[in-house]
């Protein structure tokens, strides 16, 4: 065991500054699999919703689910009277106070490879700049976020109203323009990042995940999964019924069991083995990117945590892909801590996350450690 | 649903005799912090939970209490490598008052019998009025 980075991960240690919850956080270091403790509101989705915001150098469709999940967003109504949603990019920032001297900043420790999300005001834009908000140079209060990455720079207009169609019309076609000029980029800007939970994964996010691997190795893994609960489970298929008489069920998944003649849905079987498929398939859809995990132990019983975490780590080593979770629950960081202990290959670290004033502070807590708190039933939420 | 929380003063003794000469010895002294007291069945063990006390959430005092045996200086060095991982930073020598450090929490280390003299629990004889006391508060 030592306290070297473990190579080849997207983030060997992280900084945040000024992002929702959080003024500044750094963690010296993070594991291949990393789980994350500390009591409510102290920040620890918040660093789950960096990761992802990172991962996606600020794409606005991230940010904008993000916002969407926290009922951060103002309506209003288009042209054709249709109802408009429209993000409060405010939220995104420390305290709300989104303003051009506290930019929010997301990265790697070194700042070499960081993300900075920054308030920009008009007076500050290029002449080309300006020409892309043409439409929206008539209102009063437009602003852009600019977010820096790398050498690379762009905006996205932020409308603190959103009540005159017009602006939103033309958010809507500057943002075409933005994703393009991202995807179009030779060199791979983006890293893939998954997000499970708290709750359980919808019926198209299983049915997205399980056409990636149908027939692949990585099937095996996601059955694996479903061995760990006694259910006698044989085989998964993803059925659709869209064409269903009376309404639209959309496509679910099934699953064989032993004493069954017939398939039954694999959500019937409880929340618990959903999760654990669910977890699997994320990662085997991750390859050399980022899985979050909020609130890890839902639903899976303090017995099979040590397998479960045994998965976890075995497969993001496989795949290479970085893993950060949350948790509450005592049964799970133990459960974590021996598969750690167990599987070397593949680093595991607790952190704990603490108040300590207006700041947030993490505890680190070496494998070594984790054994002992493990042995002798320490506490470490 | 409460749990209930760690306690957030800890003293760490090597053993039962440990325990129960030290809760004799606060049933004697009337103004005695409240503090509890983990029996971590040996030295081994003991010397791990070091860092993973240090770091519980709430804990304001931690107490460590062992025999130096044979060699004091190794006793002292073993412990004080711990708390320097935990970046507790602790003197390079063991003092005659025992050892407290000011650190976030505070850390307090007895060597038995005296933190001068190799030997154990069995070799300390508190004089009534030579004002020892744990100071754990």
């Amino acid at each position: 065991m030592s306290d070297e980075p473990a190579p080849g991960l997207h983030l060997p240690d992280l900084s945040i500054r000024d992002f929702r919850g959080i003024n500044r956080l750094s963690i010296r270091r993070l594991g291949r699999v990393t789980l994350l403790g500390g009591r409510n509101g102290v920040g620890k989705t918040s660093v789950l919703e960096a990761v992802r915001v990172y991962a996606a150098r600020g794409g606005q469709s991230t940010l904008n689910e993000l916002l969407d999940r926290r009922e951060e967003f103002f309506t209003s109504v288009d042209e054709d009277h249709g109802q408009v949603v429209s993000p409060d990019y405010a939220a995104l920032f420390h305290g709300r106070t989104a303003t051009p001297d506290q930019p929010i900043t997301i990265g790697p420790m070194s700042g070499t490879d960081d993300l900075r999300l920054e308030v920009s005001m008009p007076s500050e834009w290029s002449p080309e700049q300006r020409e892309l908000f043409a439409d929206l140079a008539a209102e009063a209060d437009v602003r852009a976020i600019r977010v820096v990455y790398r050498n690379r720079v762009w905006l996205l207009p932020w409308l603190t109203d959103a009540s005159d169609p017009r602006t939103v019309w033309a958010r809507r076609r500057y943002s075409r323009r933005v994703q393009r000029s991202l995807f179009d980029e030779g060199e791979r800007l983006l890293t893939d990042c998954e997000s499970l939970g708290p709750g359980l994964p919808s019926n198209n996010m299983l049915a997205r995940f399980w056409d990636r691997v149908t027939l692949t190795e990585e099937e095996d893994l996601s059955l694996q999964a479903l061995s760990l609960t006694d259910d006698g489970i044989e085989r998964v298929a993803v059925v659709g019924d869209e064409e269903a008489r009376y309404r639209v069920v959309g496509r679910r998944v099934v699953v064989k069991l032993r004493d069954h003649a017939r398939p039954v849905p694999l959500k019937s079987l409880g929340d618990g083995v959903t999760r654990l498929f669910a977890a699997a398939l994320a990662l085997a859809n991750s390859r050399d990117g980022f899985l979050v995990v909020d609130e890890a132990e839902n639903g899976i019983h303090y017995s099979v945590q040590r397998d479960f975490w045994r998965m976890m780590l075995r497969a993001a080593h496989q795949y290479n892909v970085q893993v950060l979770a949350t948790t509450h629950s005592s049964d799970c960081v133990t459960g974590f801590a021996r598969a750690a202990v167990e599987f070397k290959e593949a680093l595991g670290v607790y952190v704990r996350l603490e108040r300590d004033g207006e700041l947030v502070r993490a505890v680190e807590y070496t494998e070594e450690e984790l054994e002992t708190v493990a042995d002798q039933g320490i506490e470490v939420r | 649903m409460t749990e209930e929380l760690p306690p957030s003063r800890l003293l760490l003794v090597e053993g039962a005799d440990d325990e129960h000469v030290v809760r004799h010895l606060c049933d004697l002294q009337p103004d005695m912090p409240d503090f509890a007291i983990r029996d971590k069945r040996g030295f081994p063990n003991l010397k791990d939970a070091i860092g993973p006390e240090i770091k519980v959430p709430g804990r304001t005092a931690l107490g460590i209490m062992v025999d130096a045996n044979d060699d004091l200086h190794a006793r002292w060095q073993a412990i004080g490598d711990r708390l320097r991982r935990a970046a507790v930073n602790p003197p390079t020598e063991a003092t005659s008052g025992g050892i407290v450090v000011e650190s976030k929490p505070r850390v307090g280390v007895w060597l038995m019998p005296d933190n001068r003299s190799a030997g154990e629990l069995e070799d300390f004889h508190p004089e009534p009025d030579a004002g020892w006391r744990p100071r754990l508060a």
